[in-house]
């Protein structure tokens, strides 16, 4: 078993927009968990507004989640505090409600006692509401203690980890400052690593832009003086150049041409069988993903629904959603297409009402996001 | 074979810039058939969203049509007046762009916007007026041209002279002057005749609008008398009525805000937006990304277009959104009877829609074909090196990827565009330009490869491999078909 970089556990990620009547809260990411491990490419597919890109950039921190933890390199290195709020309360209302119970229990045994056993059945219920009250408060003692570890664990500035993580933005021309110079862009990471020598810093930067096939001389100049396919390289170049060990990227070929897009999936190729970096790889070119990724994981509103090995997934695709995105993908094949039937995903085919869904294992490697009911069709199906 | 819709013939346009004309679209030539959809393909800056551009008459400021023709419906639209063109806009041509919230203005209500061109567009009256002196219009349009070139003409012929030395300029003068005398008469009297048809016109026009006006003046007048003796609940129905009425009167002048509406909400059912009610009071943020393709896609429909012109209108959205745009496209082409010309870089696309497909490269079209031949029979190498460039479920080699960059079009190169980044470039195509060489009847690739003294080459491995496949496939799935 390859070594895991990246661990997500149960991340959510809500946003809340307005308040009392108004308020609004947008379960970008809800219950995800996956393990990433050393050296695969993870693919992260849905559609637009699904929650994939908001997964990608909580990892990174550039949002604080909400709830759930995140795992790198076997340090937590952001975790919400809401799910741990949320527990406190329960348990403090679960107590409470068998502190009542048991008060009224007793009093209804205090009626039918004779005087003489009254004192000792208040002695035994006394008892038993304090070994309640005394379990209530060590839960909550324990589950308070690590709020603020958890709030610790997220402001935590740790460069020697983070740097190990970097990010590919989507849109070449708006993720680069077109007042900086290349050379500036790949090297502000550098700086605020802590590297102050120019001369390694020249170097590293040349270095780099060699790795991804652009010219040193190309250092001085600005993001507009080149093409699409260049700019994003000059991205790769700027996540390259403190040495990651796991890269997010966050769809960096669908803003660009079909020839170009060769160019950079053949590049990221590269990278990773030279340097062997982790790549998190969101995109919703599902034709892309089956030829990069090995392991995919498909997004629906927010829910991670199905993730399996790419083989797996197009073979077998069990959740509706999955079969709906894979019918969807045009081919090169004018035969083919005339006869392609698009699936229509209908989400509410799922009665969930009392059957609560869960990421179950259904066969080694393959999860899917189902109730009982549901599996046990899913099983039918795979044999 | 089926009637040609529009014909684009050695087509050529350039941008005016600083360093020099940037040559985008080369003597390129194609046939639209009537109910076809054309797909051009093609990286950016190949022209084809220039193509279809100066198709619609849109091309920015500074890009001149150098040569050639557009031919639609007997008219040639690289030589129509900007007037003319809103005619056509409006309601022959319809087009749908890339980025559907950058097309659409932001502040505007989703209603206003999809019935602003209908209202524009539907003075009737003055409409009718416009058709029936057209042709003494044109006339007297043209004459004014000449003239203009004329003199046009004359002042660079003696710049000319002035710079040389020798050459006579009195006498070129003297023949100008005559021949732009005769000019002027005739445009004289082309505008008095015009002036003359436009009066006819509008004096017809309005007659047939008084003799509307009394007439339905009486049938209100008749409704009037026979409100006044009624009473109550009855008196309600014939306000309706001349409500009614009033308002057929307004639509037979113009097309009134209610019928905009009417409409407006018609085509937004049409294009599958649900509430079309309640969404005509939204704005633009407020809708998703393939409801606001829809939405321009209505925009485009209300004008009742037969040919429309598709520019990637699916590059901005993602796989099931763009599954079910491409739907909706094929559902109104069918409906509608509607022509299309498709542009896209994506090669799944082009698969699911074209009838045709023309790849672009460099200003020109490199091969054109039907889109079976296209994809199972390649012949141009810029075709194969697109084709083997996308990866499909099965692939798992190296990517293909083109090397190089496209040429600039500052200096158009003087061979085959595409010979600087083809390995199965000859000498003769850094030399010399390539024919269309005809492959079949509906199939022809500007490629030396195909000439008969050039060797024979097969194309990459990939694309014999996924033909192959793909023809396994197609046997695969009749086999099955008989089988059930």
């Amino acid at each position: 078993m390859a070594e895991t970089i990246l661990s997500v556990r149960n991340l959510k990620q809500h946003f809340t927009t307005g308040i009392g009547r108004n308020k609004l809260v947008v379960k970008a990411v809800d219950d995800v968990s996956f393990d990433i491990q050393k050296g695969e490419v993870f693919g992260l597919v849905g559609e637009s507004g699904c929650g994939k890109t908001t997964t990608g950039r909580t990892i990174i921190k550039l949002y604080e989640p909400t709830d759930g933890e995140v795992y790198f390199l076997g340090n937590r290195i952001s975790a919400g505090t809401v799910g741990l709020k949320q527990q406190i309360k329960d348990e403090k209302r679960n107590a409470a409600q068998e502190i009542a119970e048991l008060k009224q229990a007793m009093a209804s045994e205090l009626e039918s006692a004779s005087e003489s056993d009254k004192a000792k059945v208040q002695a035994t219920y006394q008892e038993k509401i304090k070994a309640v009250e005394l379990k209530r408060d060590a839960v909550v003692k324990n589950l308070k203690r690590d709020i603020p570890k958890r709030k610790e664990d997220t402001a935590q500035d740790d460069r020697e980890i983070l740097n190990k993580m970097q990010m590919i933005f989507q849109d070449p021309i708006a993720s680069l400052n077109p007042r900086m110079t290349v050379k500036e862009i790949i090297a502000e990471g550098l700086r605020i690593a802590g590297e102050k020598k120019e001369k390694v810093i020249q170097e590293k930067v040349n270095d780099v832009l060699e790795t991804v096939g652009l010219l040193p001389e190309h250092a001085s100049r600005y993001p507009h003086e080149f093409s699409g396919g260049q700019r994003q390289r000059i991205g790769i170049a700027r996540a390259l150049v403190v040495n990651p060990e796991f890269i997010i990227a966050d769809e960096p070929i669908s803003a660009l041409d079909v020839s170009i897009q060769a160019q950079v999936i053949n590049l990221l190729n590269d990278l990773r069988k030279d340097f062997g970096i982790t790549i998190l790889f969101i995109a919703h070119d599902l034709s892309v993903v089956k030829y990069f990724a090995d392991r995919i994981g498909v997004m629906y509103y927010g829910k991670l629904v199905e993730l399996a090995d790419k083989d797996e997934l197009f073979k077998n695709p069990l959740h509706p959603y999955t079969k709906s995105l894979l019918s969807a993908v045009p081919l090169p094949d004018p035969e083919y297409e005339r006869g392609r039937q698009r699936i229509k995903y209908d989400p509410t085919v799922h009665d969930y009402s009392s059957d609560l869904p869960e990421l179950h294992e259904i066969k080694k490697g393959h999860l899917i996001y189902a109730n009982q009911a549901e599996i046990a069709a899913y099983k039918q199906e795979l044999k | 074979m089926p009637d040609v819709k529009l014909s684009v013939k050695d087509l050529s346009i350039s941008f005016k810039t600083p360093q020099g004309p940037v040559r985008a679209v080369r003597d390129i030539s194609f046939d639209l058939y009537q109910r076809e959809t054309l797909a051009i393909v093609g990286e950016s800056g190949s022209g084809k969203s220039v193509t279809s551009r100066s198709i619609m008459g849109i091309l920015a400021g500074n890009a001149t049509i150098d040569s050639g023709s557009i031919i639609y419906e007997d008219e040639d639209l690289t030589k129509i007046r900007e007037e003319d063109f809103h005619k056509l806009r409006g309601n022959k041509l319809g087009m749908i762009f890339q980025d559907p919230l950058s097309s659409l203005n932001p502040i505007m209500k989703i209603g206003k916007q999809i019935t602003e061109g209908m209202v524009v567009n539907g003075k009737h009256l003055k409409n009718k007026i416009k058709a029936k002196s057209h042709p003494e219009r044109r006339k007297y349009l043209n004459l004014k041209d000449e003239l203009a070139k004329e003199k046009e003409a004359l002042a660079s012929a003696l710049a000319a002279i002035k710079e040389s030395g020798d050459g006579d300029a009195s006498a070129l003068k003297s023949a100008s002057a005559a021949k732009q005398a005769t000019l002027k008469k005739q445009v004289a009297e082309a505008k008095a005749a015009y002036q003359a048809a436009k009066k006819a016109a509008k004096k017809e026009v309005d007659q047939e609008w008084a003799a509307k006006k009394a007439e339905y003046a009486e049938k209100i007048a008749a409704v009037k008398a026979k409100m006044s003796s009624a009473s109550g609940e009855e008196k309600k129905g014939y306000r309706a009525e001349i409500s009614d009425l009033k308002e057929e009167l307004a639509r037979y002048k113009q097309v009134t805000q209610k019928e905009a509406r009417e409409r407006a909400l018609e085509v937004m059912n049409e294009v599958g937006i649900p509430e079309p009610e309640k969404r005509l009071k939204q704005y633009p943020f407020q809708f998703s990304g393939g409801m606001r393709q829809r939405i321009v896609i209505a925009i485009a429909l209300t004008a009742n277009p037969d040919l429309l012109i598709c520019d990637e209108p699916t590059t901005a959205l993602d796989v099931t959104i763009q599954a079910q745009i491409l739907e909706l496209i094929n559902r109104l082409k069918e409906e509608r009877d509607l022509t299309v010309i498709f542009i896209t870089h994506d090669l799944g696309v082009v698969a699911n829609m074209a009838d045709r497909v023309a790849v672009m490269y460099a200003g020109k079209v490199v091969e054109i074909g039907t889109s079976e031949e296209i994809f199972y029979n390649p012949k141009h190498p810029y075709t194969w090196a697109l084709l083997s460039s996308m990866p499909d479920l099965s692939s798992r080699d190296r990517l293909f990827s083109i090397p190089g960059t496209p040429p600039n079009m500052l200096y158009p190169p003087k061979g085959d565009a595409f010979a600087d980044r083809n390995e199965y470039a000859m000498a003769i195509d850094f030399e010399e330009q390539p024919p269309y060489f005809k492959v079949s009847d509906t199939h022809y690739a500007a490629t030396w490869l195909l000439h008969k003294d050039a060797p024979k080459v097969k194309p990459p491995q990939v694309i014999q491999d996924r033909i192959k496949a793909m023809k396994q496939r197609s046997k695969d799935s009749t086999q099955s078909e008989a089988r059930n």
